[in-house]
């Protein structure tokens, strides 16, 4: 049995694509394996996009020479595993035209509301991603969620809860490979954003916190905003309000290695995201895992992710009682080392030696 | 001590019911509470400074590319408005601030010319118009109405509503002008036009 993985993009730093490189592992140590986890029979597995950067290249097929490998229209008992997340009409087009059982590997689609004014091409993008999905779940023999969010959105479709398997995607196993520890009491008063510069990741309302922090609780506070944009406009918008509001302490930080990152966690007090969409929110299991305290608000699979590890605020706080709660937390050490440690307790569930084992579950269970 | 909540899943592996006092979420929960109890119990916009609020408040074009964000402000906004209304045990026909922003003082003089005169010729030629511009004053003597500091007062003439009432004025303007051209009774329209400033 041949198993493919099917995804609009291959790049070198994005979730899903880290989610690929997890699935690729836990498949090519299954091939042959005797292991009863391990699907029966698997003897190949590809990667399989048309939009890849030059230098991964060669761990891809595209469409074309997919077909021309394996051939027209594909084999029923090979599986193509689709990682699903926006609208692709080519690849749906390809993807329907094919044979082998179809899993969908949901990681959620963001509302085109969020992008109808600044990004108008990505909003139709995301509207077609819904009515591809609509059409994906029908065809296909299961799905696995990154969320239980992501699997009611599912089952809305009319797919069967039974059919649907809840795995978090994979992270980087460097993340468990230990970290510095939190010392609550040592830590200065450095709020830490991490994630991509989008309407839906809600910027500008964490700025509007901060204003509040540092203009009448404690004007020692400082954040650090970490992501890029795709939309050039609301970037430039979002690193503007620091000059508009006259903000101190606020710095953005387009591109960082990982060891650089590392030493913005490694110094932060909290981590925290005003988001008000996720599928998952990889990010936070990010802050969770170096023992720092992540703070969300009650909204999409924020909680399910967050679990009993993180500061769930409830999502009808104002900004002046959002900005009590994070400078409350940023006053209370012991309670803030508490919150460390439950991080930490939260995101082994999210170890990728875990994960691997509910993928495998998972996927043996659909097909 | 125990708390009400139930416990979560680690204090249940353990064989607790309920979380106990010292559970972070317990704490935090607390921390919430007090928080909603202070925030909601004063006047945030005399707490905050002045500084930050006309901050948050100010370039509404701005804030309305950034529609969430505006939205969660005007809410908290209201929120303030409605506690010092409240605290200051608001004279609903007290002395406006209205004459203070201008254009509210013409418009409504032009209003008071405007019901003297036939209003059902003029009407009958800027029905919707006029209507947008009586509803458009309306929520500016509401959302002046609301304010008797003159703090309060200077933050609201930057208020997004005051903004989009203005500009339902300056509207409401081009289609009275419009209209005015075309109704019998031009000399009455020209000269309510004249005294509304879209300021």
């Amino acid at each position: 049995m041949r198993l493919s993985q099917v995804s609009n993009s291959f790049v070198a730093h994005d979730a899903i694509s880290n989610d690929m490189r997890g699935i690729r592992k836990v498949l090519a140590a299954s091939i042959g394996s005797a292991d009863s986890a391990a699907p029966s029979q698997l003897t190949e597995h590809h990667i399989v996009c048309n939009s890849v950067t030059a230098d991964l290249l060669p761990e891809v097929l595209t469409t074309s020479q997919y077909d021309h490998q394996v051939g027209l229209p594909g084999d029923v008992e090979d599986v193509l595993l689709h990682h699903h997340s926006i609208g692709n009409g080519p690849l749906h087009h390809w993807l329907v035209s094919r044979h082998e059982r179809l899993v969908l590997k949901y990681h959620n689609i963001t509302p085109s509301k969020y992008f109808v004014d600044d990004a108008p091409r990505v909003a139709e993008q995301l509207d077609d991603g819904r009515r591809e999905l609509t059409e994906l779940a029908a065809r296909s023999v299961g799905a696995i969620a990154d969320s239980e969010f992501n699997r009611s959105e599912l089952t809305s479709l009319g797919m069967p809860a039974d059919r649907v398997r809840v795995v978090a995607p994979f992270l980087d196993p460097k993340l468990f490979a230990g970290s510095a520890p939190y010392r609550a009491e040592e830590r200065g008063p450095r709020l830490l954003y991490v994630g991509q510069l989008f309407p839906h990741k809600r910027v500008e309302l964490l700025m509007a916190v901060y204003a509040v922090i540092v203009a009448q609780i404690d004007p020692t506070v400082t954040l650090d905003i970490v992501g890029s944009t795709r939309i050039g406009v609301f970037g430039t918008a979002i690193r503007s309000l620091r000059q508009r509001w006259a903000i101190p302490g606020v710095t953005f930080h387009d591109q960082l290695s990982s060891a650089e990152l590392s030493q913005l966690f490694d110094r932060a007090s909290m981590c925290v995201t005003m988001s008000e969409h996720e599928g998952f929110c990889v990010p936070a299991v990010e802050s969770m895992a170096r023992g720092v305290p992540f703070l969300c608000r009650d909204l999409a699979a924020l909680p399910g992710t967050v679990g009993a590890g993180g500061i769930v605020a409830p999502a009808d706080l104002g900004v002046f009682e959002l900005a009590e709660l994070v400078a409350g937390l940023l006053a209370d050490p012991e309670l803030r080392q508490a919150w460390s440690g439950e991080g930490r307790r939260r995101a082994e569930r999210f170890n990728p030696a875990r994960t691997g084992l509910d993928f495998l579950e998972a996927l043996g269970g659909l097909i | 001590m125990v708390s009400s909540k139930k416990a979560c899943s680690r204090c249940a592996a353990l064989g607790l019911s309920k979380m106990t006092e010292e559970h972070p979420r317990v704490r935090t929960d607390q921390l919430v509470d007090e928080i909603r109890e202070r925030v909601s119990g004063r006047l945030a916009i005399g707490e905050y400074s002045e500084q930050v609020a006309e901050a948050l408040l100010s370039e509404p074009g701005y804030l309305r590319r950034i529609q969430p964000a505006r939205d969660e402000l005007i809410a908290e906004f209201s929120s303030t408005v409605a506690a010092v209304r409240q605290a200051l045990e608001f004279r609903p026909y007290g002395r406006s601030t209205a004459s203070r922003i201008p254009g509210v003082s013409l418009a409504r003089r032009a209003l008071r010319k405007l019901t003297s005169t036939d209003i059902e010729q003029v009407y009958a030629q800027i029905d919707t118009p006029l209507r947008r511009l009586l509803e458009a004053v309306q929520l500016l003597q509401q959302q002046i109405d609301a304010v008797e500091t003159p703090l309060v007062a200077a933050t609201v003439q930057r208020h997004t509503d005051l903004d989009h009432a203005l500009a339902e004025l300056r509207r409401a303007e081009m289609l009275l002008r419009s209209a005015a051209e075309r109704t019998a009774d031009a000399g009455t329209s020209e000269v309510l036009m004249s005294e509304v400033d879209t300021e």
